[in-house]
Parts: structure tokens; sequence; C-alpha cells
């Protein structure tokens, strides 16, 4: 992506944007790099995220709800927006007061604030004022109604209310000879667990609703009044296969927090690290495409090729999955096997090219594949959806270069694109992705950096929300961490790339047949988990 | 070359990738880390690994005649912290990670420390 150049300082456009919409904003303090913060009257919060949203053309990275109460008697909401080109992030902020726990809903102005939203209303008992859809999100409707578990005043360490038996509330499709289809949460396999209903007539689905946060957790919870440095145990046990890039994002929001930037030996076993977790993971992916198709020499040529990259990551870190290798600071310890690594996997490079040669070339590969689940390009966009699943219908958003980080800067990364918006698009941008990770991991390689692999970590200012993000193999992640005053974790927010594009798939899937469905959901192939939470 | 005969020359190249463990061994690598052992001798009852562990999995208890070190390996998250902060080098990450068992009780690691009784109480 070519950035354009920018004659002006960063935000400088903010405050005329701000005014034109009619929004009294006072700046706030900023201390991270790229920070811009303004704190807007709650009535004119819609107004100053759209102003945002719109005039700076700034995507939604999250948005953060936090009890504040014990300080100020409010709760705090932020809305963080990406100014891509620019390569920083405006904050807009809000108070709510703590007797009077509603807001005015951002979602009819900025689509891809709804489920945050939602989350804010189950999490923290704060309604959304004309949400369109304000049904339980994460907390499902059997949660007695007034437990709002990330309010301070609720125990971390009291177990959760059981949930009561409850229906799932949904839009029903009505017609003659309409029939809905359940599945899961518990699927016919090894997997996450998910609820999809479909609602079709004969072979055709009419409609999809999908019903995640069966995983939650309470990882954001549980990560408060952990000391910071625990807190990487926490992020990087978020998700399996995404581990290390959730373990990157929070420890560079802490040494972001702290003005202290891990050395460049650590930042470029970092870099190296998440090409390793985007490798075994788009391998698998495509491998698992086939799966979906019934086409068995792909599945098992990359259930091969992964394991062998699983194992690599195994000989080099010491963990297959990628995970105590970050700490805040940099890196616990050394590369090993490098030499070994690097051959490996040029061998690997070379069956996987092999293997998607035979696939692509298939007949019967190509008809599953080809115009099936099309994710439209202004849903794509208007939900926020990030990653694979943007760039397959025309995004050229790849947070390595919009928000660079590691060596990425040195690193020639392209972003990958396609417009069709099929499951073979979203394929495709795997393949040419894991095709480019080949490459960086080459490059990194070459030139890995001497020195310590970690620094001491600065003061860390209290109270003041830091993001941290990377392109996980699924796309942008963003950690939000802000510290109370003794160095434990006050509030820990993730927004995993899956959180952004679970929203999207329903809209891929109507018009196709009931058996493309997993190969829909496989060509997303987002982590429940890392949703979740 | 006609692409099916492309497929089946890879399939017979690939040839058999499982192997047959566990009749086959297959230790991890070096690096890896697995099961954390305590050498009882070495321990001086510090607790730095109990207060580090993520999990809490490591408990230091007094016992009648001093000390007693628990790892419940079923808490272990084997992030290696303990052996990183021991300032007595007594913990070991091994490369062991064949730890399944047919009991709760057996997942649990025990040593009991004879410590020599604290200094306000020596006459």
């Amino acid at each position: 992506m070519v950035l354009p150049e920018s004659p002006r300082p960063a935000g400088a456009a903010d405050p005329q944007v701000l005014a034109a919409a009619g929004v009294r904003a006072e700046r706030l303090e900023a201390r991270l790099p790229g920070e811009t913060r303004w704190r807007v009257p709650l009535t004119d919060l819609p107004a100053a995220c759209q102003a945002v949203h719109q005039h700076l053309g700034a995507p939604l990275i999250t948005v953060v709800g936090n009890d504040r109460r014990a300080h100020d008697g409010t709760f705090h909401l932020s809305y963080l927006f990406s100014v891509d080109a620019e390569q920083r992030w405006v904050a807009v902020e809000a108070q709510v007061p703590g007797d009077q726990p509603a807001f005015p809903a951002v979602t009819p102005v900025v689509t891809a604030a709804h489920w945050h939203e939602r989350e804010i209303q189950d999490l923290f008992g704060l309604e959304a004022v004309g949400h369109p859809d304000p049904r339980r999100l994460v907390l499902h409707e059997g949660y007695p109604r007034a437990y709002h578990p990330l309010r301070k005043d609720v125990p971390a360490h009291i177990p959760p209310p059981v949930p009561a038996p409850h229906p799932f509330v949904y839009p029903r499709v009505e017609g003659e000879g309409v029939f809905d289809v359940p599945v899961g949460p518990i699927h016919a396999g090894v997997i996450e667990p998910g609820h999809f209903v479909f609602s079709g007539a004969g072979e055709r689905i009419l409609k999809l609703e999908a019903r995640l946060f069966f995983t939650h957790r309470g990882i954001e919870k549980l990560a408060e009044g952990q000391p910071v440095a625990q807190g990487v145990f926490v992020a990087e046990r978020i998700c399996g296969v995404c581990a290390f890039s959730h373990s990157t994002a929070y420890v560079q929001a802490v040494e972001a927090l702290a003005g202290t930037p891990a050395p460049p030996r650590a930042q470029a076993i970092r870099t190296l690290l998440l090409e390793f977790e985007r490798l075994y993971n788009h391998i698998g992916d495509v491998g698992n495409i086939c799966a979906g198709i019934g086409f068995a020499p792909g599945s098992s040529a990359g259930a091969r090729l992964k394991e062998r990259l699983q194992e690599l990551n195994e000989v080099v870190t010491g963990h297959r999955f990628l995970r105590g290798i970050n700490c805040v600071g940099g890196v616990r310890r050394e590369l090993t096997n490098l030499p070994h690594a690097a051959a490996q996997l040029r061998v690997i490079k070379t069956e996987f090219a092999q293997m998607v040669d035979v696939m692509l070339n298939s007949d019967s590969v190509r008809q599953r594949l080809d115009g099936t689940g099309v994710l439209a390009a202004a849903v794509a966009e208007a939900f926020g959806a990030v990653g694979v699943a943007a760039r397959a219908s025309g995004s050229r958003r790849d947070s390595r270069i919009y928000h660079p980080h590691g060596l990425y800067p040195a690193l020639a990364v392209q972003a990958t694109t396609r417009q069709q918006g099929d499951v073979r698009a979203r394929t495709e941008v795997r393949i040419q992705e894991a095709q480019q990770a080949f490459r960086l991991v080459a490059e990194v390689l070459d030139r890995l950096p001497d020195g310590p692999l970690t620094v001491p970590l600065g003061p860390l200012p209290a109270y003041h929300g830091a993001l941290g993000r990377v392109e996980s193999p699924r796309g942008e992640t963003a950690h939000w961490v802000m510290v109370a005053p003794d160095g434990t974790i006050y509030r820990y927010r993730v927004r995993s790339a899956p959180y952004a594009n679970w929203p999207v798939v329903p809209f891929a899937v109507p018009g196709n047949m009931v058996p493309d469905f997993p190969l829909i959901n496989k060509s997303f192939e987002l982590c429940y988990a890392c949703c979740d939470r | 070359m006609e692409n099916l005969t492309r497929l089946i020359i890879q399939i017979l190249k690939a040839g058999r990738a499982t192997r047959s463990y566990p009749t086959t061994p297959d230790p991890a690598p070096p690096g890896f880390r697995g099961q954390p052992v305590i050498a009882a001798a070495r321990c001086t009852a510090d607790g730095a690994c109990a207060t580090v562990c993520p999990s809490g999995a490591i408990q230091l208890t007094p016992a009648p005649e001093g000390q007693r070190w628990a790892i419940d390996y079923a808490r272990c998250i084997f992030c290696g912290r303990c052996a990183e902060v021991c300032p007595a080098a007594a913990i070991t990450i091994t490369r062991e990670f064949e730890l399944a068992s047919r009991t709760r009780a057996d997942l649990e690691g025990v040593v009991y420390l004879r410590t020599p009784a604290p200094a306000e109480d020596r006459p």
C-alpha cells in the first residue's frame, strides 16, 4: 500500500472534522506514539464517531468499556479508529454516569460498533440506546439480567451463575416449505462450539443465524489484577493458533505504554515467529478447504505440511504453538536450530507449491470454490472486517503495513488482494500470503540483528490505555491495556480478527447450498476462542 | 502432464507420514518445555516459584518438620517461570510430556523439605 504524503502534522484534521460535526471535543493527553484522544459529551458520541469514521476515513479498531466509578463515578467508553494512511489512531472517549447506565448507540452511524456495544450491554450493564439489535451477545439469555461481570464490584473469583435453559432468539424466515436446520454448538468433529441455524427451502440457504460466545471464559476479567508480566501467559492462551499474535499484541501495548520498545533482536524474532504462525495456519487452512470439499489428497497434504511446520515451531522455540517466548520487554529465549529450519522451510515451500498446483488445476475443486460464499466488499467494509476475508473482497488493509511493528518496516510487505470475495479468492489470498511468508522468513533469518533479548520495562503510567496491534493469520488483532498504579492490569480489552469477521459470515452464505456452508466457514477459518474470550 | 498423473506421483512421493508412536518413542526436542521437576536437596523454600506461577500450580505450605512443596501438573501450563526464578536452581524443566494419568491425585508432585527453624526461634 502506498502511503500518501501528509504535509500536515498528525491529527491536524481532527479538530476541524469534529467541529464541522457540531461536536464539542476536548483533547486529552496522548502518551503513545500515534495516539490522539478526544473527550466528547455523551450526547455527542455518535456524531463524533461518525465524523471520525467517515471524514477521516478511519475504520473502527475496537470499543473499550471501563468501570471507573471508583475514581470519578462514571463508566468510560473509548471508540478507537485507525487512520491507516497516517499510521495513527484516534480515540473518541465519553463518560457514562454510574447512576444513569445508558448511552446513545453509535451503531446506527458506525455499523462496525454493533457487537462492541452489545458486549458492553452484557458485561457492563450499560444500555446502548437506539441499537438496532440489542439482543444478548456475550452472555446468553439464561444469565441473570443483573449480572454484569466486568463491573468492578463483581468479584472475579466467585464462579458465575449457571445459565438457565433458554431459547435462542433469532429472526425467523416464514413461508411455504421453509425449514430450519440447527447445527451445533456440539459438532461432529473436534472443533470449537458455535450454533448455526439455516433457514432454507430445498437445498438453497435463505438465511443463516449464527450464535457464538459458547467459549466465553471471562479472560478479560481474569487478567484484571494480574501483574503486567503475568499478562503474557493470559494473552497467549486466548487462542491456540493465534497464540503468538496475541502475546505480541499484548507485550507491544505494554512496551508502548512504558516507552521502552523491545530491542532489535527481539523485534526480529517476533517478526519471524509471527510469520511462522502465519505459515502453519495458512497452509493448514488451505488443507482444510480441501477437507471442506472432500478433496482428500489436498487435505492430507495440508495436514502433513502443517504438522511439519508445527514440529519446526517446537524445534526452533520449544513449543508447537509458539507459547512462552514473548515477555514484556522482549523475548525469553534464543531461537535454536535455525539452519535446519531454513532448510526445512525450503522443502515445505516446494511441497506446498506442488499441493496447490494439483488442487487449483482440479476441475472438481474449481467447481466447488469458484463463486461460492461471496462476501460483498461493501458488507466487509461496513462491518469492519479485517485480514484475509477483507482482502479477498478488495480491501488493501494489512496491519503490517499501516501499523508497522517488529522488523516489518524493513521488509517489503505487500497486501494480498482479490476482488471476487468468494471461497476461491480467500483461498488464493492465503496461498499468496504463505508464499510471501516464506520469503519474509528467509529475509529475517538473513538479517537477524545481534544484541540483547530484553530491555528493562520503563515506568508504566497508571490509568492510560495502551494499544498494541499485530497482523495475526486472520487479520488485525488489537489489544488494549490499562495498568493500575501497583503495576497490575486494570482493564484488558482484546479485539481479535475473528471478532471483527464473524459478523460478516452470515452475509456470505445465503443463496448457497447447505453443503457449501462448511466450505464457506472453512474459507473464513475464524477462531471461536479468539472471538469469545 | 495431466493433473491426475501429477497427483498420483505426489501421493506416491509423500509415502506414509504417520509414525508408529508410542511403539516407536518420539522424544521431544531439546528446548521443549515439559514437566518441571524439583531437586528437593537444593530447595531453600524461597517460594519464588509459587509466587510467580501464573496458574497457581505450585504450593509451599508448612509441614510437620519443615515445608511441603507441591506442584499440580493439571494446573501447570509448562511456562518454565518457576525454573527461571528459583534462586537455588532447584527446578529443572524436563522434556517429559507423557503425563497422562488415571487419577487426579497422580497429577500431584510432592516433596517434603526439612528446613532449619527460623532464626528468631533458635535459642
